[in-house]
């Protein structure tokens, strides 16, 4: 499938598994996917909010599950740096569950200011327990995200390391 | 000026919206309102500071029935204030947004926000476009009941004295704060079906 096709792809395979409040902040590997997001028809079962910072996405996803929403975040992985917090003093510990979308640079030779988040992001991930893969196949990832986040109440991380 | 206890303060909000849900920024504050009287539309925020305001948006957003009042300090505020023009854009005509202003970071030893500069809370949240942003003294002022009233997103900007005691921390686990606050949203959305979200 073309990148930008993936990429709606995977918000339509969310949707599918009725996740249906998205937010973030955009990164250009993911560009197909936020595409998808800005278009959403007003009948489709899912909205989309434009955060200024990701925890600011991270946070509204937790206001969105208290109102019954299945929420998801997308993200470049220099975001996880900004909201490790609401991660771990929120929703890690308010056992909310989250789908996120991690879009992986540096994860090779990238541009410098990618270079050390690229190589810890697994550890990162690892280190607060936030169970996560790369990105195979779309059904695959989401398949595997839905059923870890719903049985666990925890957010979750498909990192993505191709343009989407 | 005569500037009230929050204890004060949160009592009168609480009595102005009995129905409303209420997010409470980390610290002193959210264990002030507990002390209010413990219930399920009080959601506590026990860290996160500066994550009370996107919680509540996207609360207000998602249960437009609910009125979703958000207790921030000042220095709370000052973190949070990148999602202003969210809120503005966003427009949830049931968000009451209060910023509870003592200068300090008071949960923390009391040490100065931005050295007065939030005499600009409602020029910000104005400029935000928040279509009502008050500074008032005392929650009784007409002027609250008036903008209550309308329309929100509503700004409320209130000068408040420092504590004389601290309150106990949050009783309820995490874990039991989401699950009886989902719990009421849902109850009330049952009892008024046809409820349609962004």
């Amino acid at each position: 499938m073309p990148p930008r096709e993936t990429g709606a792809g995977l918000v339509d395979e969310l949707i599918r598994e009725r996740w249906d409040y998205f937010s973030g902040v955009p990164c250009s590997l993911l560009k197909g996917a936020f595409s998808r997001l800005e278009n959403l028809a007003a009948d489709e079962p899912a909205s989309y909010l434009p955060a200024p910072r990701e925890e600011v996405a991270v946070a509204a996803a937790a206001g969105a599950y208290l109102a019954g929403r299945n929420p998801v975040v997308l993200m470049q992985n220099s975001g996880l740096g900004y909201c490790l917090n609401t991660l771990t003093s929120l929703l890690l510990i308010y056992r909310i569950p989250l789908v996120l979308i991690i879009s992986w640079r540096g994860h090779g030779a990238d541009a410098v200011e990618h270079v050390v988040i690229g190589e810890a992001i697994p550890r990162l991930l690892d280190d607060v327990h936030i169970a996560h893969r790369v990105m195979d196949d779309v059904h695959g990832a989401v398949s595997w995200s839905t059923a870890k986040a719903t049985e666990t109440r925890r957010p979750v991380a498909i990192l993505v390391k191709e343009a989407i | 000026m005569n500037e009230a206890s929050p204890a004060r303060v949160l009592a009168e909000l609480v009595r102005a919206l009995p129905d409303a849900l209420f997010v409470s920024t980390c610290g002193y504050l959210s264990r002030d309102l507990q002390q209010v009287g413990d219930g399920p539309n009080f959601f506590y925020l026990v860290g996160s500071m500066g994550a009370a305001l996107p919680v509540g948006l996207a609360l207000a957003r998602c249960a437009q029935r609910e009125r979703v009042v958000v207790i921030d300090g000042d220095g709370s505020f000052l973190m949070g204030m990148n999602c202003l023009p969210l809120v503005g854009a966003q427009a949830p005509a049931n968000l009451v947004h209060v910023v509870m202003d003592n200068g300090m970071h008071e949960s923390t030893g009391g040490q100065q926000t931005a050295g007065n500069a939030c005499r600009g809370v409602t020029a910000a949240m104005s400029a935000g476009g928040y279509p009502h942003a008050l500074l008032v003294e005392d929650v009784a002022d007409p002027v609250v009941r008036e903008a209550l009233g309308k329309p929100g997103p509503t700004g409320i900007h209130l000068p408040i004295a420092p504590r004389e005691a601290i309150a106990p921390r949050i009783a309820p686990e995490p874990e039991e704060l989401v699950r009886r606050t989902r719990k009421l949203i849902a109850n009330n959305r049952s009892n008024h079906p046809g409820e349609v979200g962004p």
